[in-house]
């Protein structure tokens, strides 16, 4: 009890100088809130053209597809405004050498580095993912308190599986200093989550599920809101644990190839 | 003991790629890997309280040991044991007990006043209210920085700032505290503010493992030094046994009444003739007495000033890299 009590002291004592440091530029503050907020919106806009000319994704009307994409905004709202910019943290240490102060701290590094990486610039694409959330829950069938509860506990697990790549992410750094297009690559593997994933082929459903967990992100929390049972649920949440321990595992495994910079 | 390091080594690989378009692209499949033995067994152990000068020159693997100290880095081979931790294996419980000012790496938020700053360390040393504000005060008023601390770190000089890193590394009150070039690029006040800061603590009973390539601090602080060159230990003692590595000398400068025709005198030798009435000299005072020395300069040319001194440490420092 005690752990979590300081651990949330940690994140309490990180958001607080987090907000502190981003409101010490407000004009920068401000032009990143609305760029990530714009910038995020880009979807939602395709899918609006998609259903617009009259075409649609099978089986999915326009609001159950801005559903899964608000729950995607939100799930990397969130991940980006608490946690995700331990990748950029540590990777700008990492380069510069400073690294090495992470590493005297009594406490995780991964969480003095995630609780140091607060970036309320990232709200605006949380604020818009829980916009285009609340417009598409109001257009579908009410969900039950049970479907309630199932969301929270997938989104749980949605977070889990940002976490996770960030811990890939990073810890690739360690190795690989500079590795600058990674985020690249993770962007355009989870960017197949903003879409159903009935729409894509066999094989490739079962990789977004089974093997990396994209479908988590948006996908499975969306559909139990609507009331559905998914394929393959329970067998990506525990895919989902087995990638969380796995991205663990291997941060710790590179960690130790960190070498520090000369001086 | 506090300290003991014992057959301490540890091998980096680096890769070494030409500078031609050719050696630039045959290095994306393949890279010659060079093997750079930092450290090649090196022991010491330190005693609680004490303040030790850990010099060396440039890649003499100084910054290495201290990483390996410190829990940064896991050493190749060897035993390192600290405050009965091993650092690199125990480092979160271990390392609540240190502390490590790098001159070169804040700690700082460069945004924020280094008051909110500090709230940090507060939250992950995990010290309570009463402590963290009777250390916070303690701190401020020894470094004289309560003007600054609640200015943003990117508005303070070099020397405020660098006071406001030793507060961020102390305010735990650790036992023992790893400094790395803590002085470098401060003027002369702001080293000497710093430099007595140390020393306070230091009286205090925290133990201190200094590097540094200023002279004066190991000069106005360490008692013992530590010298590391090519990844080996070459010199353990005391600064007067380092003083003494050359011999027994003095340097002597004098003004005279009468013009100093150059003296001959066992184990004398000119150093600076400044001009007719002033000379630098050296002495081997095994050779020949300071007293008798002094005196025959007084008899012979007439003494109008004197200055008596220890042979510069750069100098001895220079004969042992």
């Amino acid at each position: 009890m005690r752990c979590v009590l300081d651990l949330l002291r940690l994140y309490g004592t990180g958001i607080r100088i987090g907000v502190a440091e981003n409101l010490a530029y407000r004009g920068n503050f401000l032009i990143r809130f609305f760029v990530m907020l714009l910038s995020d919106l880009l979807f939602p806009l395709i899918a609006l053209l998609v259903y617009g000319s009259g075409a649609a994704f099978p089986g999915w009307t326009l609001e159950e597809v801005l559903l899964i994409q608000g729950v995607f905004m939100m799930a990397k709202g969130s991940a980006n405004l608490f946690f995700f910019g331990l990748v950029w943290n540590i990777g700008e240490m990492v380069r510069e050498g400073v690294f090495d102060l992470m590493l005297i701290k009594p406490c995780s590094v991964i969480h003095l580095a995630a609780a140091t990486s607060f970036s309320l610039d990232n709200s605006g694409s949380l604020l818009g993912g829980l916009g285009i959330f609340i417009y598409a829950v109001g257009r579908i069938p009410q969900p039950g308190l049970w479907e309630w509860a199932a969301f929270l506990f997938l989104f749980l697990f949605s977070l889990s599986v940002f976490f996770s790549f960030s811990l890939f992410m990073s810890g690739t750094l360690f190795k690989w200093v500079g590795n600058s297009r990674i985020y690249e690559i993770f962007n355009t593997i989870t960017q197949f989550g903003l879409f159903p994933k009935t729409i894509y082929s066999r094989a490739f459903q079962n990789l977004l599920t089974y093997l990396i967990p994209v479908a988590m992100i948006a996908f499975f929390p969306a559909a139990v809101l609507k009331g559905e049972k998914p394929e393959g649920l329970l067998l990506s949440a525990g895919i989902c644990l087995v990638f969380f321990f796995a991205a663990r595992w291997f941060w710790h495994a590179m960690l130790k190839s960190y070498t520090s910079a000369g001086g | 003991m506090l300290i003991e390091v014992a057959e301490l080594k540890k091998t980096y690989v680096h890769y070494e790629r030409g500078g031609s378009f050719f050696d630039a692209v045959k290095s994306i499949v393949h890279r010659k890997a060079i093997r750079v033995e930092a450290l090649k067994g090196i022991s010491f152990t330190i005693e609680p309280g004490e303040l030790v000068g850990f010099l060396g020159p440039n890649g003499a693997g100084k910054s290495t040991t201290i990483k390996i100290l410190t829990g940064v880095l896991y050493p190749s081979s060897g035993r390192v044991q600290v405050a009965g931790y091993v650092p690199w294996r125990d480092r979160v419980k271990y390392v609540a007990g240190i502390g490590a000012v790098f001159g070169q790496k804040s700690q700082l938020i460069w945004d924020i006043p280094p008051v909110d700053a500090f709230l940090m360390n507060k939250a992950i040393y995990r010290i309570p209210d009463k402590e963290y504000r009777a250390t916070l005060d303690l701190l401020v008023s020894l470094l004289e920085v309560e003007r600054h601390i609640k200015t943003p770190t990117r508005q303070l000089s070099l020397g405020e700032r660098m006071r406001c890193e030793f507060i961020m590394a102390m305010l735990h009150r650790p036992q023992i505290v790893f400094l790395d070039e803590p002085t470098i690029g401060l003027d002369v006040v702001a080293k000497e503010k710093i430099r007595s800061f140390i020393k306070t603590m230091n009286e205090q009973g925290v133990t201190f493992i200094l590097t540094t390539h200023d002279l004066g601090d190991v000069e106005r602080l360490a008692k013992r030094v530590i010298l590391i060159n090519r990844g080996e230990l070459i010199f353990d003692n005391t600064i007067e046994a380092l003083r003494g590595y050359l011999g027994k000398k003095k340097f002597v400068t004098v003004r005279t009444a009468k013009p100093l025709v150059t003296p001959v005198f066992p184990g004398m030798r000119v150093l600076n003739p400044f001009s007719e009435y002033q000379m630098e000299m050296e002495l081997d005072v095994e050779a020949v007495e300071l007293n008798t020395f002094i005196h025959y300069l007084d008899e012979e040319y007439g003494i109008k000033d004197l200055i008596i001194e220890e042979p510069p440490i750069e100098d001895i420092l220079k004969s042992l890299y």
